[in-house]
């Protein structure tokens, strides 16, 4: 806690914390977030961890489409192509 | 591949979401997202075939978990102060596998939301109309998902021995939890002090 504001600043801006991570927040509210962040160093540390996590499990979880897969994917397309024009491979 | 849970079923999905979206390109507008109408696409393709046939019972989200869940349990990650970001530190201490086996742990209302907007990066918006929800639903399920995120990440920190301070290892004072009201767990699903996440719905009966 910190003695330049009062507890509910805290509170509204843990609830804006993912909003604001997101690039969600209203842009009435981003100035009063940014300040508060600014000043408030246990809000502050909180938003580098959500921000971070968020950054972490983006990361994590990305996955990279397997070539024969993509391979398989567009046969598919292709085929189908062939199917409605008669011409096959010319989508 | 993270929406299905497994391979096979990611490869069946792909495939039948490339024919859904080559029949259906005739429908699609130019100008908007070629990337978010495609999602849309998978989003509903996954709902329509593969969740009935995984449903599972959504009763592991009916407890409430606190803001900050994570963060407060691993005592800001003491390690940032030595001199290593927060980034670095949380990207050490959880292993691909860990955060993809967290995230499976969630059931589909959660997952997904979670899924497109961490993992996907798309706008609430974009999701509302994938999921076919309200923006203030994706929002409510979006907050719920990401702490019941945390908790099941929360194991996997321990195994790696992040969280070895038992006790003092939540420092009481100083941090967010004076602000918060300190309401620790158990909490019956009040919503947060905001007005803006709209209820839920639909937590308990999918």
């Amino acid at each position: 806690m910190n003695e330049n504001h009062a507890a509910t600043d805290c509170a509204q801006a843990i609830e804006w914390l993912h909003s604001y991570i997101d690039g969600e927040l209203d842009e009435s509210d981003l100035d009063t977030m940014r300040i508060h962040l600014d000043q408030c160093p246990p809000c502050g540390d909180a938003h580098e961890f959500e921000r971070s996590l968020h950054v972490v499990i983006s990361t994590k979880c990305a996955e990279t489409i397997p070539p024969d897969l993509r391979d398989k994917l567009i046969a598919l397309v292709v085929g189908e192509s062939g199917k409605s024009t008669g011409s096959p491979a010319d989508p | 591949m993270r929406m299905t849970r497994n391979p096979a079923d990611a490869e069946d999905l792909l495939q039948e979401t490339f024919l859904r979206a080559y029949r259906g390109f005739p429908n699609f507008n130019e100008g908007t997202n070629l990337r978010a109408w495609l999602y849309r696409i998978l989003t509903n393709t996954y709902i329509n075939t593969y969740r009935a046939k995984q449903r599972r019972p959504d009763q592991t989200q009916l407890d409430e978990v606190e803001d900050l869940y994570l963060y407060r349990r691993l005592g800001g990650l003491e390690a940032a102060k030595l001199g290593r970001s927060a980034e670095d530190e949380l990207m050490d201490l959880f292993a691909d596998e860990d955060v993809k086996a967290a995230l499976e742990q969630l059931s589909d209302n959660f997952r997904i939301p979670v899924l497109l907007a961490d993992v996907e990066g798309f706008s609430y918006k974009e999701i509302a109309e994938m999921v076919d929800i309200p923006v203030g639903t994706v929002m409510s399920r979006l907050h719920r998902g990401r702490k019941q995120l945390q908790k099941a990440l929360l194991p996997f920190a321990e195994t790696h021995g992040l969280t070895e301070r038992p006790e003092s290892g939540r420092p009481g004072s100083g941090r967010i939890d004076s602000e918060q009201g300190d309401s620790e767990d158990g909490e019956p699903g009040i919503p947060e002090s905001g007005a803006r996440p709209a209820p839920d719905e639909a937590v308990v009966d999918t």
